[in-house]
Order: structure tokens, then C-alpha cells, then sequence
């Protein structure tokens, strides 16, 4: 959540390449994917593919496309607009956020594991 | 990307000062909790920080402005940690005195004036600068966020407890 918020706030305001709604209900919508939507999806490909390390790189592809999908879904039905941007921007964007997540978690689970004695 | 200040004035000061000090005496209390529950709960804090500016002070919605751009940059980025010391001492009081009914209600009423105070003063500053904000909105805001923050602090150290992952309950 974390994440997906700074990289679409500088995105918008900084680099103008995604334009946000004017409209209060289409605003809504894309605060719930930000806030609900794209983060559930993330943690539920963690929790589905925990179980093999090797299981989250070969079903990333996968994950990749569902999360761009929601996000040209959202394009499509009007909830932000993507003004200079391109599709291969958002799948490194997305994963460069797996990358990140994965390695955050790893971390987490051995700092989790070391105080367990 | 990220722009760095306009200026490095009190705005910047203060909010570096503030995250030092605030992580200096919280490292300086004595353990009472695990690391991992106290790593989720600076995440949260963030978290909710984060949603809730990068949610109303942009466009359409645009009610304040951060430092000293209408753009985020990027000692927006430090802004969000100098509310974690906060959080981690409201939490370690409230894991050391268990406040219950009414004395649990002044607790959150009371980290929430604090709150509110302390983002009095970041506006003195020129932290923040309001468009169409008010101060007093904050503190309804305030109010949720140390509520939520208390919730998510007693599920994660029961998560932790009932899983047995405490370091004095874990089996040797």
C-alpha cells in the first residue's frame, strides 16, 4: 500500500502522467482500488505462493498481469487516466514492487525467526 | 522525481529533528515488546498516513499542501516517520498500563490532543499549509487513526501470543 500510493503520487503529481478524476464518486472508486483492492491482491499471490520459493517467480507473470489489468480496467472505466504512459512502464512498475515486497518480506520473516530463538 | 527542498529552513529542521528525537527516546525505553510487533506498528502509522494525505491533498480533493511543494518530494517522504515515535510510546504505555473503559477513552482522547498539538506546531513551521483544511479536522482524524492503531497493536501481539511466538513463551 505503501508502495502502489508513493509510486502513484509522484506518477501524477509529479510526472503528470496519470490524471486523477474530478468526479467525487469515480475518486472513491480509485481510493478503494488503492486502498483495497490492489494491496489484497498483492498479499493473497504472497499467501498463494508461499508455499515454494520458486512458485512466486514462475506465477509472477501472472500476478503482473492481473494487477495490470485491474489498472486498465480502472482506465477504462473512468476512475484515473493514463495521459503519457505506457504499458511496459507498468509492468516494471509492478515488478519492481514485487521485488521490493518480496525482499521486505524475507526480511521481515528472519528478523520474526531470530527473535523466536 | 522527487524534488528536494526549496529551501532547507524550519520546516525541514524541524521535521528531521523531531523524527531523531522521537526515534532516540523510544530506542532509549526498555524492551517490552518484540521488534517484529513494533516494525508492523510504525507500518501502520505509515500506512495510514500515507493513505489518508496521498487521499485528500491531491487533486480533485487538494485541501493542503506538504513542505514546501504542491508536488511530493522528498522530505514528504521523511514527514511520515516523525509520527512513528509517537505511535510506538502510545503503544508501550498502553501495553504497560492497560488502560480500560473510561481511562481507555481519555487515553485515545489524550494521544489525540497531542497529536493535534504537535501538528499545530509542524504548521507553525510550515510543514503543512492548508488550502481548504482545518485544524480541528485533524483531531476527528486522530481520534480514528490512535483508535485503529490501539486495535491493530492488541490483535498483533495476540496473533503473536496465541502462535506462541513470544520469546519467553516460545518452546526451547
Amino acid at each position: 500500500m505503501i508502495l502502489d500510493h508513493n509510486v502513484m503520487t509522484v506518477v501524477t503529481l509529479n510526472l503528470g502522467m496519470y490524471q486523477f478524476t474530478e468526479s467525487p464518486s469515480d475518486y472513491l472508486a480509485l481510493t478503494l482500488v488503492r486502498i483495497v483492492i490492489l494491496p489484497l491482491l498483492i498479499v493473497w499471490y504472497f499467501d498463494i505462493t508461499s508455499m515454494k520459493a520458486y512458485q512466486k517467480w514462475i506465477w509472477l507473470p501472472v500476478g503482473i498481469a492481473v494487477l495490470i489489468g485491474v489498472e486498465y480496467l480502472s482506465d477504462v472505466l473512468g476512475v484515473f487516466e493514463h495521459t503519457r504512459w505506457n504499458l511496459w512502464w507498468s509492468v516494471i512498475e509492478w515488478f519492481a514492487v514485487f521485488v521490493v515486497l518480496n525482499y521486505a518480506w524475507l526480511w521481515y520473516r528472519k528478523m520474526l525467526r531470530k527473535e523466536r530463538g | 522525481m522527487l524534488p528536494l527542498p526549496l529551501r532547507f529552513d524550519g520546516n525541514e529542521w524541524f521535521i528531521i529533528l523531531c523524527t531523531v528525537f522521537g526515534f532516540l527516546c523510544v530506542s532509549l525505553l526498555p524492551k517490552r515488546y518484540p521488534r517484529a510487533v513494533s516494525t508492523l506498528v510504525v507500518l501502520f502509522v505509515v500506512s495510514v498516513a500515507i493513505v489518508l494525505d496521498h487521499s485528500i491533498m491531491t487533486p480533485p480533493l487538494d485541501m493542503y499542501d506538504i513542505n514546501d511543494y504542491k508536488k511530493y518530494e522528498l522530505m514528504d517522504v521523511v514527514t511520515y516517520f516523525m509520527y512513528s515515535p509517537f505511535a510506538l510510546l502510545s503503544v508501550y504505555l498502553y501495553d504497560k498500563f492497560h488502560p480500560k473503559g473510561f481511562a481507555l477513552v481519555g487515553y485515545i482522547i489524550g494521544w489525540s490532543a497531542l497529536a493535534e498539538f504537535f501538528e499545530w506546531l509542524a504548521t507553525l513551521f510550515h510543514v503543512y499549509t492548508y488550502t481548504t483544511w482545518k485544524l480541528p479536522y485533524s483531531f476527528s482524524v486522530y481520534l480514528v487513526a490512535t483508535t485503529l492503531q490501539m486495535v491493530f497493536f492488541r490483535y498483533t501481539m495476540k496473533y503473536y501470543d496465541r502462535h506462541n511466538l513470544k520469546p519467553e513463551t516460545s518452546p526451547q
